[in-house]
C-alpha cells in the first residue's frame, strides 16, 4: 500500500479528520513507520503530496543532515498557511500548489509523487530559473512556497542545532573575528 | 465604594516612571500605593518564553492572522511576535479613535506591571542644552522651565542605579553619562564610523548607550548577549521596573503593589485644593474604590496620564483636573523613525561576529548644532547596525538539493542600515480628548488621538533619508538604496506631551518640579510632561525628571506645603 492510499484508507475507516496516532498505526502496519503523517489543517491531500514530492528534493534528507522529510516541512507549511495567510492568500497559495501539480504532470508525464527525482530534478532546476530572474516585487508562487519550505527548515531543531552555529546562551559578543568558512551564527530570536 | 487607608502617596503607573517615583519615595521613608492597571508579572517567573527556542513556537514566531485581528495596532511594533505577543496590549480590548485623514495614530501599548519597561529599546541618551533651549530659541512651544544644569545630577544619579553602558565622547549637545563599559562595534561598523568622521567633520559615530549590563551591576547579573531582551531577562542584565527599582521598593518595607487596579479618576478636596485620593476599578471584580494619600504621582504613560487628568475633570476644573491652562491633552509629540538608508558593504567577507549584542550603533545630531539648515529646524540622530544576515533571515536563496542546503548554512553578506529618529514639533492641535460617548470595558470614555506630522517634519525626513544613503556611500557602499515606511505617529513609541511643563501657569500644566501649576500636591513625571520632544529616546529623562519630582516633593511634605 502506498503513502496516498494509505491516507485515503485511514480517512475512509475513521470517516472523521485524520488522527495522527491512528494514522501511525495504520502506516507502521504497512511498513511505512519513517514516512509521517498528520491530519492536514487546510491543504488536501495532492497538495500535500505536491509539496513532499518537491521538499523532498529542493531540501533533501542526508546523512547526517536532515531533510524536508525527516522535519515535516509538509506539515509545518500547512500550519502556516492556515493560521498565517489570509483567506485570500489562502487561496493564491492552494491556487499555486494546484497549478505547480499540473505543470509537474505536464512536464513530466506523472504525478509529483509518481514522476521520480529525476524528472522533478529537470522541472525545478527550469523553475528557479523563471523564479529568480522574476522581480522580488512579484514574487512567483515557487519562490513564496520554497520560502516557507526554507524556514520551517531553518527553524527547525535539527537544522538549528546540528546544522547552524546555534547558541541559546552565547555568553559573550566577539565584535570581529576572522571568517573562515563556519556555519552562520544564530541563536533564539525569532 | 469604599474608602481605605491613607498612604503618604499613591503612584498611578508601575512602568519605568512609576517604578523610579515607588523606588524613590519608598526610600524616603513614604508608604506607598502602586497602583497598576494590569495584571502581575513576576521578575523571572513571568517571562515565560525568555528560554524558548524558535522551534518551540508553533508558528516560529511568525504573527497568525488572529494576531492582526486581535492586535490590528500592536502588532505592527518591530517587537511583536510569538515569543512577546502577550506582553502587548489586545487592541480590540483596548480601543481608542484616532486621526481620520492621514496615518493613524498608532498607541502601543503594555498593561501589566513593568509596563513598557519589559520591551523598551532600552536607548538612553541626556538632552542637552541644544534641546532644553530650542523651544526658547525658534519660538516653538513655550519655553522649558529647566536646563540642562538643572537635570544634570539627576542624570547621574540615575545612570548609577539603571547601568548603562556606553563610550563617553565628549560631545556638548549629547553628553556624557555615568557609564559602564560600551558594548563594541563589529568590524563593519569600525569602518564605517571611520569612513564618516574622516570625511564629515561635523559626525561623529558611537556605539549605543543601552541600559543593558556590560558588567553585573548593583546586584543584577551582565548581559549574556542573547539580545532577546523583549522577552523579559530573567538576568536582570537590562533595567525594567522588575529587575531594579520595584524590588529596590519593596525592600524599605514601605511599597504595596496592587495590581489589576484602572485607574478611573482623581478625587480633588475643593476646600484645600488638593488631590485627595485617587478612584479606580478592581478590574477582576469590577468594584469601585477610592485610596486616600498625601501627594499623588502620575505615572500611568503619556497619554493614559492625561487620560486621568481629563477624566477628573470638575466644577472647579471643568475641562481636565489641573487644567487651568488649556494646555492639557494638547502638544503631543513623538519621534517620527522608520525612514534611512540601507547598503551592502563589501571587503569584509573574512570577518564576522559572535553572539547577539543588544544594541546597535547612534549617530548624534548634527544638524542646527552650529549652523542652521536653510529648510529645517532642530534634527535627528540615527541607530543602525552592520550586521551579516545569516539564516534564518535568508530564507529567499536560489538553488536546490544539497547545493541549497550548504548555502543556507553560512552567513551572508554584510550590510548596514541607518534609521533616522527625527524631532517632532509640539503644535497645539495635535491633541487628545475624551470621546464621552464611546466607553471601554470599564464603562469609561475611550481616548481620541489627533495627531498628524508637518512640513518641517517631512523636510527633515527626506534629509535623514538622504543624508544615510550619501554617508553609506561615502563609507564605500554597494546598492545604498534609502526607505520609508509610512510614517504613522505614535510609533516611534516616544509619545511625549499633553501635559508640558512651562514657567508660565497659563501656558503650562506642569512647573519646574512636575508639580501641578493648579494642585500642588500632584506630579505628573512621565512622557506627558515633555514640553519638546529632541530627537534623543527620552526615557532617562522622565527617570531622572521623577527622582527630582520625588526629592522635592518629599522636601515639600516635610515643610507641610503640600
Amino acid at each position: 500500500m502506498d503513502r496516498r492510499d494509505a491516507i485515503k484508507r485511514a480517512t475512509l475507516l475513521s470517516g472523521l479528520a485524520l488522527t495522527a496516532p491512528f494514522a501511525t498505526a495504520v502506516l507502521s502496519g504497512c511498513q511505512a513507520t519513517e514516512k509521517r503523517i498528520f491530519a492536514s489543517l487546510i491543504l488536501n491531500e495532492d497538495q500535500i503530496v505536491t509539496i513532499e514530492s518537491i521538499s523532498r528534493v529542493i531540501l533533501p534528507s542526508e546523512p547526517g543532515s536532515p531533510g524536508a522529510e525527516d522535519l515535516g516541512l509538509a506539515e509545518f507549511v500547512d500550519r502556516m498557511v492556515k493560521d498565517c495567510l489570509s483567506q485570500q492568500e489562502q487561496a493564491a497559495f492552494t491556487k499555486g500548489l494546484d497549478n505547480l501539480s499540473q505543470e509537474i504532470s505536464d512536464t513530466s508525464g506523472s504525478s509529483a509523487d509518481k514522476a521520480g527525482d529525476k524528472a522533478l530534478v529537470t522541472f525545478l532546476e527550469q523553475k528557479e530559473k523563471e523564479a529568480y530572474a522574476a522581480p522580488a516585487s512579484d514574487l512567483p508562487f515557487y519562490r513564496q512556497l520554497k520560502q516557507l519550505l526554507v524556514f520551517g527548515y531553518l527553524t527547525s531543531e535539527q537544522v538549528m542545532t546540528t546544522q547552524l552555529d546555534y547558541h541559546a546562551i552565547p555568553g559573550r559578543y566577539d565584535s570581529c573575528i576572522p571568517y573562515e568558512g563556519q556555519n552562520a551564527y544564530v541563536d533564539n530570536n525569532v | 465604594m469604599g474608602k481605605q487607608q491613607m498612604y503618604d502617596a499613591i503612584v498611578v503607573g508601575s512602568g519605568i516612571t512609576g517604578g523610579w517615583a515607588a523606588k524613590e519615595l519608598c526610600e524616603k521613608g513614604l508608604k506607598t500605593l502602586v497602583l497598576e492597571r494590569g495584571r502581575k508579572l513576576d521578575h523571572v517567573g513571568g517571562y515565560t518564553t525568555a528560554a524558548t527556542p524558535p522551534w518551540e513556537f508553533p508558528h516560529r514566531g511568525r504573527k497568525t492572522q488572529e494576531d492582526l485581528e486581535q492586535y490590528p495596532i500592536q502588532s505592527n511594533v518591530y517587537a511583536f511576535n510569538e515569543g512577546t505577543r502577550h506582553l502587548w496590549v489586545k487592541d480590540t480590548e483596548h480601543p481608542y479613535t484616532s486621526t481620520a485623514d492621514g496615518p493613524e495614530y498608532r498607541w502601543i501599548r503594555g498593561y501589566h506591571e513593568g509596563g513598557r519597561s519589559i520591551m523598551w529599546g532600552r536607548q538612553c541618551y541626556r538632552w542637552s542644552d541644544l534641546d532644553f533651549e530650542a523651544n526658547m530659541k525658534d519660538g516653538h512651544g513655550v519655553d522649558w522651565p529647566i536646563r540642562y544644569a538643572d537635570i544634570e545630577p539627576w542624570y547621574s544619579y540615575v545612570e548609577k542605579f539603571v547601568g548603562i553602558s556606553g563610550k563617553k565622547e565628549g560631545l556638548a549637545h549629547l553628553p556624557d553619562g555615568e557609564f559602564l563599559p560600551p558594548f563594541e562595534m563589529n568590524c563593519v561598523e569600525s569602518h564605517i564610523k571611520q569612513a564618516i568622521e574622516s570625511n564629515y567633520p561635523d559626525r561623529m559615530m558611537t556605539i549605543g548607550r543601552v541600559a543593558n549590563l556590560t558588567v553585573p551591576h548593583n546586584g543584577r547579573g551582565q548581559c549574556q548577549r542573547r539580545n532577546l531582551c523583549y522577552r523579559g531577562c530573567p538576568y536582570g542584565a537590562y533595567f525594567s521596573s522588575q529587575s531594579a527599582t520595584l524590588p529596590a521598593a519593596e525592600k524599605t518595607g514601605n511599597l504595596t503593589l496592587k495590581t489589576n487596579c484602572a485607574v478611573e479618576s482623581l478625587v480633588y478636596d475643593k476646600e484645600n485644593n488638593r488631590v485627595s485620593g485617587v478612584r479606580f476599578i478592581d478590574t477582576e471584580t469590577g468594584k469601585d474604590e477610592i485610596i486616600e494619600a498625601k501627594i499623588v504621582f502620575l505615572c500611568a504613560s503619556t497619554l493614559n496620564s492625561t487620560w486621568i487628568l481629563l477624566n477628573s475633570a470638575n466644577d472647579r476644573f471643568p475641562d481636565g483636573l489641573a487644567n487651568s491652562s488649556g494646555a492639557l491633552g494638547k502638544y503631543l509629540m513623538d519621534h517620527q523613525y522608520r525612514a534611512g538608508a540601507a547598503a551592502q558593504i563589501e571587503g569584509f567577507d573574512d570577518k564576522y561576529y559572535f553572539g547577539g549584542r543588544p544594541n546597535g550603533i547612534y549617530l548624534p545630531r548634527f544638524r542646527n548644532v552650529t549652523t542652521p539648515h536653510p529648510d529645517f529646524i532642530r534634527g535627528y540622530g540615527y541607530q543602525g547596525s552592520a550586521s551579516r544576515p545569516g539564516p534564518p533571515g535568508n530564507t529567499d536563496q536560489p538553488g536546490i538539493g544539497q547545493d541549497l542546503k550548504r548555502s543556507l548554512q553560512k552567513p551572508g553578506p554584510w550590510s548596514m542600515r541607518f534609521i533616522g529618529f527625527g524631532e517632532v514639533l509640539p503644535y497645539e492641535d495635535n491633541y487628545v480628548s475624551l470621546n464621552h460617548d464611546k466607553l471601554d470595558v470599564n464603562g469609561l470614555p475611550t481616548l481620541n488621538i489627533q495627531c498628524t506630522h508637518r512640513e518641517n517634519e517631512a523636510i527633515m525626513r527626506e534629509d535623514f533619508k538622504n543624508q544615510a544613503a550619501e554617508m553609506l556611500e561615502t563609507a564605500g557602499g554597494k546598492n545604498v538604496a534609502t526607505y520609508d515606511d509610512t510614517d504613522h505617529p505614535g510609533f516611534g513609541i516616544h509619545e511625549m506631551g499633553t501635559a508640558r511643563m512651562g514657567r508660565d501657569p497659563k501656558t503650562s500644566v506642569l512647573n519646574k518640579w512636575n508639580q501641578a501649576h493648579d494642585i500642588p500636591n500632584l506630579f505628573v513625571t512621565d512622557g506627558s510632561c515633555m514640553t519638546s520632544a529632541s530627537c534623543v529616546n527620552p526615557s532617562v529623562t522622565y527617570m531622572a525628571l521623577t527622582a527630582r519630582a520625588v526629592d522635592y516633593a518629599y522636601s515639600e511634605l516635610n515643610k507641610l506645603n503640600l
